[in-house]
């Protein structure tokens, strides 16, 4: 079951949020508790019902290794680390050795099959991250006592199940353990249901508008067809809109639902393609994945005194493990390593800079300019995340490289309308979701007086430069009937756009 | 805050109301839709939808001999109405799905045979309906296809299964959303497909359907799905020949364009697994005492390979075809008459499979097809061609 089906939209979601309240009135907070772990359950089974041994299972042993981290008085620096290399193995065996496997037994990468056959654990990496956490914090003494309802609900709380937001226990807790948990509130579900509307219309009419183009770019080259060089740029382009739109309507959604139960989840997204450089981007994309990251691997890799990586050696250690979590294949490895590279010379582009006596010069730079490039590079590491294997790459920048020749050579319109697989339609939809990215304000900014989603960065980005489309930064949501009219509207369109269910790019990460 | 609320409420269903009623009461009689404007387009949809709405409604009602099932290969190639033909089916129903994959079959078949068990049970059978994902052409119904099955035979659970349809939705989107889109069903049904041969010719019609079959085979359900689908296949088969149903299952007489289309796809090796598979599985039924058989209308003929007209003929139309992906009721009549075995049936037309023959016949047709491509360079480019532009009708 997902968020953008009939299913979920008109009986699960409607069934749980009536039973939270209305258990919650009659029966008190745990029981409008227990009603919503129950939902969770069975939102996670319905996807698919084998695994969900798995997920008891893991939920038993991590709640058991944290009680006794959190209580026993010896061994527990042992138990912590057994534990955290359990779920690590855990992760491996499933993300390595199965859909390894299974992926070169179909001759496909699963990751971005549009089949809804699910390869691996549903939300094994999210579930996983956050038990790390969890364990982690309760041996830094960071956590009150955790009951077992609490853990389960913290862990399986299906708006963020999924693919998260990563969250973590101190975030979530109090929230489950205010007393108005389980009031009827007018304002939450308002707007939660108007943010999860605005995920709803990312995903399936921004992000699944575009997948059908970039599949069938990327099915081209697969079997072996050329394509033009202006859909090797409109792919390269069309991927990262696509992507984007995907995981960030799931955040937005994510955000949207646990409002409706008067929970507030961390924020994912924070306009990442308004990034001046690639530090920067990663503070503004997944959000919670680069603060778990940086807080679990990073820092500790940095301080070590043992292992002596410095924060050089930790930033490549975690560039690389992201990649290799994204996947093991060669492309995966190369997209983390040159994003590590890029860190780097970043890191130290003041002294790379003087060495070649140019220090100071890109002081000036518009940061429209800035953010021109760091997409560009976006895009560029985009093309081997996306493609299956290196050669389909490889095949993509080598039209690509066409494409400059023709340009340069003066050829415009043979570059123009060379549109091989590329029809108006894709043109227009890209066009439209540019105009979304860089014309209008973010969703968190567009509902700004009313937000009240975490922010887990300990650095905000200090400046986010102004929405292109003119009058666009004053656009804040208001709760008047003009505005209801056009979030009806944005609904409607989201699920006549509906027809087929669709699933998300991250499910299976 | 409330009255934000009920405001977004109130309108959507206002907006939802309007859209459904203008989606069933504009051109009611297809009147832009067989001329090919852009708008009559839209309502395509709105056919498919409507064709398995009334294909769910009618299933409970029907009872006769023989019940054909199948994609619109079936449907359109198979006439049940033809005197001729009814000397060998009785009384049919041709509860064909257009763009049906197995598990469309399975519902409907499982469907139709809870009240009423015909005589016998007639499946064209397509690779694609195994191969393909879910998605290649949509449910009509908002859950899985088999909610047909669980759904009880009261007034009222019909009524829901027509509201929950999807088919309003889809239409509307495309009313008010896309107002070019080319729909999928614009290749998928006789009037238009007629219409199109006659203003742009066969060749350039079957091409357009050509493009459109290529996005299909882009869409590999995957091994997991192709696997559950043979069981699931399997067993619907034990079902009906545990009724004492006999089975007569054939594969498609795919016109030798489409062939190669597959093996341009790379595909051609799974599509001879898959028959493959299916002689397995009708071997299993045949040890339980089933009447069972397995007939591939899919090799290299002279029916299979009619040659198309040049592109700008607006004229020639083909005998058999009408365009690479359907079959003309003519050449149905002679499958019929070939899994009937009477006599007529040039020699070639129709292999019976089996264990015993399965291994011959797939080299035989991996040589066959081999021979053709090697023969017919000037068709491989064409096809390379088409495939080219296959963006062209994806939407």
């Amino acid at each position: 079951m997902l968020f953008n089906s009939y299913l979920f939209l008109f009986v699960f979601l409607p069934l749980v949020l009536a039973g939270f309240f209305l258990i919650g009135r009659r029966l008190g907070r745990l029981a409008s508790m227990a009603w919503l772990l129950m939902a969770s359950v069975v939102f996670y089974a319905s996807w698919e019902p084998a695994y969900l041994w798995l997920l008891l299972a893991s939920l038993f042993f991590n709640f058991v290794a944290a009680r006794w981290i959190g209580y026993a008085k010896w061994g527990n620096q042992a138990v912590m680390v057994g534990a955290v290399v359990g779920n690590v193995l855990l992760l491996l065996y499933y993300k390595v050795v199965i859909a390894g496997l299974i992926d070169s037994e179909r001759g496909v990468t699963s990751a971005f099959s549009t089949s809804e056959d699910v390869l691996i654990p549903l939300a094994i990496s999210f579930i996983t991250f956050q038990q790390i956490a969890f364990l982690v914090d309760t041996y830094r003494g960071r956590l009150s006592q955790a009951g077992v309802l609490e853990y389960c609900l913290f862990i399986v709380f299906f708006p963020q199940l999924v693919m998260g937001p990563i969250v973590h226990y101190r975030e979530l807790i109090p929230q489950f353990r205010s007393k108005n948990l389980c009031v009827w509130r007018w304002d939450s579900v308002a707007l939660g249901l108007s943010i999860f509307i605005v995920g709803l219309f990312k995903k399936v009419v921004l992000a699944d508008g575009i997948a059908p183009y970039v599949d069938s770019v990327y099915a081209t080259l697969f079997v072996g067809q050329g394509i033009s060089p202006l859909d090797a740029f409109g792919v390269a382009v069309g991927f990262q809109l696509q992507i984007y739109f995907d995981f960030s309507g799931y955040a937005d959604m994510a955000v949207g639902l646990a409002r409706m139960f008067n929970i507030n989840l961390p924020i994912n997204f924070d306009s990442p393609y308004r990034a001046v450089n690639r530090f920067d981007f990663w503070r503004r994309w997944h959000i919670s994945f680069g603060a778990f990251m940086r807080q679990y691997l990073f820092f500790p890799l940095a301080r070590s005194r043992r292992l002596r990586l410095g924060s050089t050696g930790a930033l490549l250690v975690t560039t690389f493990v992201s990649g290799v979590w994204h996947g093991v294949g060669p492309t995966f490895i190369v997209w983390g390593g040159i994003q590590g590279l890029l860190m780097v010379m970043l890191h130290y582009r003041g002294e790379l800079l003087g060495r070649i006596g140019w220090k100071g010069r890109f002081a000036l730079f518009d940061p429209w300019l800035s953010i021109f490039f760091t997409f560009c590079v976006t895009g560029m590491l985009g093309v081997f995340f996306r493609s299956r294997d290196l050669e389909v790459a490889f095949a993509v920048f080598e039209r690509m490289y066409d494409g400059i020749l023709l340009l340069t050579s003066g050829a415009f319109y043979s570059f123009v309308f060379d549109m091989k697989l590329m029809t108006r339609y894709d043109v227009a939809q890209i066009l439209l979701m540019a105009v979304v990215v860089w014309g209008l304000p973010s969703t968190q900014r567009f509902f700004k007086s009313y937000w009240t989603a975490i922010d887990q960065r300990s650095h905000v980005p200090q400046y986010t430069p102004k929405d292109l489309l003119l009058g666009a930064s004053k656009l804040r949501f208001q709760p008047t009937r003009s505005w209801a009219i056009v979030f009806a509207l944005m609904f409607f369109v989201a699920i006549a756009f509906m027809d087929r269910t669709s699933r998300f790019i991250y499910f299976q990460f | 805050m409330i009255l934000y609320l009920r405001t977004l409420v109130f309108s959507l269903i206002v907006i939802l109301l309007t859209s459904a009623a203008v989606n069933y009461w504009f051109d009611p009689f297809g009147y832009f839709r067989i001329r090919g404007w852009s708008t009559s387009e839209l309502l395509g949809d709105r056919v498919w939808g409507e064709a398995r709405t009334v294909k769910a409604l009618a299933l409970p009602a029907v009872q006769v001999e023989t019940l054909l099932a199948g994609n619109s290969r079936v449907g359109y190639g198979i006439d049940v109405g033809d005197v001729e033909l009814k000397r060998f089916l009785g009384t049919a129903y041709n509860a064909f799905i257009p763009g049906a994959t197995s598990d469309d079959v399975d519902a409907y078949v499982r469907f139709a045979i809870r009240n009423n068990v015909p005589e016998r049970l007639l499946v064209g059978l397509d690779f694609g309906q195994f191969y393909l994902t879910n998605n290649a052409v949509m449910p009509s119904f908002l859950g899985p296809a088999n909610s047909l099955v669980d759904a009880s035979d009261s007034v009222l659970s019909q009524i829901s299964l027509v509201l929950w349809s999807t088919s309003a939705l889809k239409s509307t989107r495309g009313m008010v959303a896309r107002p070019a889109d080319a729909s999928l069903n614009g290749v998928g049904n006789i009037t238009v497909i007629e219409e199109s041969n006659r203003e742009v010719g066969a060749r350039a019609s079957t091409q357009d359907v050509e493009k459109n079959i290529f996005n299909g085979w882009l869409r590999s359900g995957g091994k997991a799905l192709y696997s559950k689908r043979l069981t699931l296949f399997g067993e619907i088969l034990s079902e009906v020949c545990s009724k004492g149903v006999e089975v007569k299952l054939f594969i498609s007489p795919l016109h030798v364009r489409q062939l190669l289309l597959i093996d341009s796809m790379k595909l051609h090796e799974d599509f001879l697994s898959w028959k493959r598979d299916m002689t397995e599985i009708v071997e299993q039924q045949r040890k339980a005492a089933c009447a069972i058989s397995l007939v591939d209308f899919s090799r290299v003929t002279s029916f299979t390979s009619e040659s198309f007209p040049p592109l700008g003929d607006k004229k020639s139309s083909l005998e058999w075809y009408w365009e690479s992906s359907h079959y003309k009721p003519v050449l149905g009549k002679i499958v019929i008459q070939r899994l009937w075995k009477t006599g007529g049936v040039p020699q070639g037309f129709g292999v019976d499979l089996s264990g015993e023959v399965i291994d011959l016949e797939i080299s035989a047709a991996r040589d066959e097809l081999i021979q053709y491509r090697d023969s017919h360079p000037e068709l491989v480019k064409e096809l390379r061609e088409v495939i080219m532009q296959n963006r062209a009708l994806i939407r």
